[in-house]
């Protein structure tokens, strides 16, 4: 059994120490760095005989509620793009009209990825996303999204070259 | 059969690390506290039985659980108006430095309860052993019983020592709503062991977890039990930092000092009107700070001295 730490400062910086330390093991525990570093192994090692096989991005968004206006879906492989959804740094951009459930669109020209997606419901036809402040007034969704109120980061959003549903959330 | 267990392993593995939101985090921590809180009304009425069963039943045991209650209410609607808006203000401040990126889910939000209950132990000592925290702390040692009802009373800044002592798990970069859903785990934890339903556990568990028995000794006024097993989940904390001791002699519950009140108002009130009297009867500026900052017990020099002449005469 070893002897306690009577010493007040000794036991004080002990303690500092353990939650830098968990602290740091908890930054390492990440989904992003297990999922995405997964997907991209998984590319790099298969992509000189694989690269054919690709046939682009198909994207379906779902839990569209009405048919009014049209779908606006954008396709970012760049992180800072997507922070900012900057719409002149996507790599694809699509608009098609809205039918209340779901409608899909193809990217065929896109490559390897990664890529993260982001739709929203234009139902004004203003071909703008509209907000009251901070408060959404038209449905929208993001790939890897956990619900209304998650903005994935890239790493989460990305998704590879196939097959991808983003649900749309309509907060009004 | 290797294969099956890696690909298992690998599977719980990636459901730890599923990304939550902060809605989701703090959803789990509503229904987590209201439902442990009507499973303590259920131990608190077989708690009432056994006490029935045993004939120790009193009208000073109802009217303490009662104003145990009241306290509650009274810490609640203090949370809610006053310390709230602090708490969210303080923590999501330091979160802005954060030191690393830690992103939500089941994995890093274990690792937090464990900090959280570290700071925890350092939060409860510090209320121990400064007179400002120990003026709201006593309050929850104030009763003459022990039963989970106990662990309902709550005294007037309760709220508010937990914040500095659990601001540090943000800044190294636990999102906020983790740090209030750890801290939600450790005080649940520990409402569950104001007991004396169960005795002893398996010594496994009576060496690292902190029991019903460990925290018995906590609320004894027994001179050899004063100021020990501050810990919420594990004794290891004591253990390591020297503040642990063993149920061994029965534990009278209480204050040194006690109050010999069920009056709910007292009760919630007794440790601010004892320090703002010590503050106030005590001369000199320095003495003064003293009240505030030293351990309960600390007297000043010049009444030492008095002591000390009427003694000798």
């Amino acid at each position: 059994m070893i002897s306690p730490i009577k010493n007040l400062f000794t036991a004080l910086a002990l303690s500092a120490g353990l939650v830098a330390a968990g602290g740091w093991l908890a930054s390492e525990l990440s989904w992003t760095a297990s999922t995405v570093g997964r997907a991209t192994a998984v590319v790099e090692g298969a992509a000189p005989a694989r690269q054919l096989a690709y046939d682009g991005l198909h994207v379906e968004t779902t839990g569209i509620r009405s048919n009014r206006g049209s779908i606006i879906v954008a396709v970012y492989n760049d992180p800072d793009a997507l922070a900012q959804y900057d719409d002149q740094r996507v790599v694809g951009y699509a608009e098609v009209p809205a039918t209340a459930g779901a409608v899909s669109v193809d990217f065929p020209d896109l490559g390897t990825g990664p890529y993260a997606v982001t739709v929203f419901h234009d139902e004004n036809g203003d071909r703008d996303f509209n907000m009251e402040g901070d408060w959404p007034l038209e449905g929208y969704g993001t790939s890897g999204a956990m619900g209304p109120y998650d903005e994935p980061s890239f790493e989460r959003a990305a998704v590879m070259p196939g097959r991808v549903s983003v649900p749309i959330h309509y907060l009004r | 059969m290797a294969i099956i267990v890696g690909n298992l392993g690998k599977a719980a593995m990636d459901a730890l690390l599923i990304p939550l939101t902060d809605m989701e985090v703090w959803a789990w921590e509503e229904f987590l506290g209201d439902w442990f809180f009507v499973g303590a009304m259920g131990l608190f009425a077989l708690e009432l039985l056994r006490y029935a069963l045993f004939k120790r039943l009193s009208w000073n045991l109802v009217g303490d659980a009662v104003a145990n209650y009241i306290t509650l209410a009274l810490y609640l609607g203090l949370g809610f108006f006053v310390y709230g808006t602090l708490y969210i203000a303080a923590y999501f401040a330091a979160y802005e430095f954060a030191l690393f990126h830690i992103e939500v889910n089941w994995a890093t939000i274990a690792i937090c309860v464990v900090l959280a209950d570290l700071a925890y132990y350092w939060e409860h000592r510090f209320v121990h052993r400064v007179n400002l925290g120990w003026a709201t702390h006593s309050v929850h040692h104030s009763s003459p019983h022990f039963n989970i009802s106990v662990a309902y009373r709550f005294g007037p800044m309760d709220d508010l020592w937990p914040i500095p002592f659990h601001i540090p798990l943000c800044l190294i970069g636990f999102n906020p709503f983790v740090v209030f859903f750890a801290e939600m785990v450790v005080q649940l934890y520990q409402t569950a062991l104001h007991t004396e339903v169960v005795k002893k556990l398996p010594r496994p568990i009576e060496a690292v977890m902190n029991t019903p028995s460990h925290h018995r000794v906590h609320h004894g006024s027994n001179p050899e039990y004063l100021d020990r097993n501050y810990a919420g989940i594990f004794i290891v904390w004591d253990r390591l930092f020297g503040t642990f001791a063993e149920e061994k002699e029965k534990v009278v519950y209480g204050l040194v000092r006690p109050i010999d009140s069920v009056n709910p108002i007292v009760v919630f009130c007794h440790g601010l009107y004892r320090l703002g009297h010590a503050v106030v009867t005590t001369p000199g500026f320095a003495n003064k700070l003293g009240r505030l900052f030293h351990p309960p017990g600390w007297e000043p020099e010049i009444e030492r001295r008095d002591r000390s002449s009427v003694a000798g005469e």
